[in-house]
């Protein structure tokens, strides 16, 4: 196999993981989160040489996607959108209860900071252990905590969100 | 791990949508091989600089001089203005023949040396043979090759001397003869000198009185211009902060020189 279809393989089977991954970072803007992943996937197969023989290539591009990410802050948007007054919300019914949940949670993730909503990615929506966390974010295990803690807390601030937290009844 | 913190990895599971495209290996390799090209795009992107500061002064160079094909009877442009005849770059780009432009009138001059994708900046010398508003000589020289967008510069009679005033002599002459300038620096525009051989002294930091004593001293003709410091430089009241000529480039004996000084507050 070549180098080419090795690497034609691994995007084929992360593409859609990082996609994800990047959505999250990018406070769900799709747009953002290609370009966020394609530029990742970029500098992968710039170091495809390496990256091949690694134990854990998608840790490796977890990697990147994130550290793009914290360098794109500030540059290609800035995270945070201030607004008074809160988007309206759709009706609580039916098909409309998941757009209404993913609507809080585009909201939850522009209240956070870059690298908390990185912690919050590799934490919660991989399933990292704080270890690995800490090691793809280039900290320490103990910024990783305090880092989740900080984020949750504000989560449990976010209308929408704080009743499916604090309560569980949506999950 | 928390309940708190299971419920948040089981919304955030349910909440990210699926990803509306698919990201090929195709074209992310042809991206990065993009990437890779960046090397070349510096050297492309000062060159391109280099040029526009060269239009741009030929456009100011054009203001300076007053209406289109009015009579104006010197050339403050041309000491004022005229790029350093040592600035090079590496410059890539397809090349133009200089169109000849001799012997017409500056607005016609200007438009084919125009429609021939190169710009021009004028100045003024007086003339008893040449009517007013012709072109005299044009530098680089009909014939020679110039980078597409490169500065051409034209000598426009103006209208005999009928002042007492001295006139402010720009320092800068074309050659008659054809001159053999590389592409790069007709790209830059480089109205030749002839005669330049007097070194222009630093005066920059000087008070201007200091300032005009040091330039005339060296055998320039000084006037000052108040204005306003740029706001990243602190500069003293009264003190000069940019001068033009730039220190160190030569320039006719006699030849004008500019001091820019801040306000006595």
């Amino acid at each position: 196999m070549t180098e080419r279809e090795d690497f034609a393989d691994f995007v084929q089977r992360r593409s859609g993981a990082l996609l994800r991954s990047a959505w999250l970072l990018t406070s769900g803007d799709w747009a953002l989160a290609e370009d966020l992943a394609q530029t990742a996937l970029g500098e992968v197969w710039r170091h495809w040489d390496r990256v091949a023989t690694m134990d854990a290539p998608d840790a490796y591009a977890d990697k990147v996607l994130v550290n793009t990410s914290l360098r794109w802050r500030g540059r290609r948007w800035t995270g945070e959108i201030a607004s008074a007054e809160l988007p309206e919300r759709a009706v609580a019914a039916g098909g409309f209860a998941q757009v209404d949940v993913r609507e809080s949670l585009r909201g939850a993730l522009r209240a956070l900071t870059a690298r908390q909503r990185a912690v919050i990615m590799l934490r919660y929506f991989e399933d990292r252990t704080e270890a690995e966390t800490a090691i793809i974010m280039g900290c320490s295990v103990g910024t990783v905590k305090s880092q989740a803690s900080k984020a949750l807390a504000r989560l449990r601030h976010v209308p929408g969100l704080a009743d499916i937290l604090t309560e569980g009844t949506a999950a | 791990m928390s309940s708190e913190e299971e419920r948040l990895a089981r919304l955030l599971k349910r909440a990210v949508p699926e990803p509306p495209v698919q990201l090929s290996a195709d074209e992310i390799t042809t991206q990065s091989a993009g990437l890779s090209a960046r090397s070349w795009r510096l050297p492309a992107l000062a060159a391109a600089a280099v040029v526009a500061i060269g239009v741009t002064v030929g456009l100011v160079a054009a203001q300076l001089t007053g209406p289109r094909g009015a009579a104006v009877p010197q050339g403050v442009s041309g000491s004022s203005a005229r790029p350093s005849p040592h600035v090079s770059a590496t410059c890539q780009g397809r090349t133009v023949t200089v169109p000849n432009v001799v012997g017409e009138t500056m607005d016609a001059a200007g438009a084919v040396i125009q429609d021939a994708g190169l710009n021009q900046g004028v100045y003024f010398a007086p003339s008893t043979r040449v009517p007013a508003g012709i072109v005299m000589a044009e530098s680089p020289a009909a014939g020679s090759r110039a980078v597409h967008g490169a500065l051409i510069w034209l000598k426009i009679a103006s209208a005999p001397l009928t002042s007492t005033a001295a006139p402010i002599d720009p320092g800068i002459e074309p050659t008659a003869a054809p001159t053999t300038l590389s592409p790069c620096q007709a790209a830059i525009g480089t109205p030749p000198a002839s005669n330049a051989t007097e070194r222009v002294p630093n005066v920059v930091g000087m008070t201007a009185n200091q300032a005009r004593y040091a330039a005339r001293a060296a055998g320039f003709s000084v006037s000052t211009a108040l204005a306003a410091p740029p706001a990243s430089r602190r500069v003293p009241p009264g003190t000069v902060f940019a001068q033009e000529p730039a220190a160190g480039s030569s320039a006719r004996p006699g030849s004008g020189m500019i001091l820019y000084a801040a306000p006595t507050s």
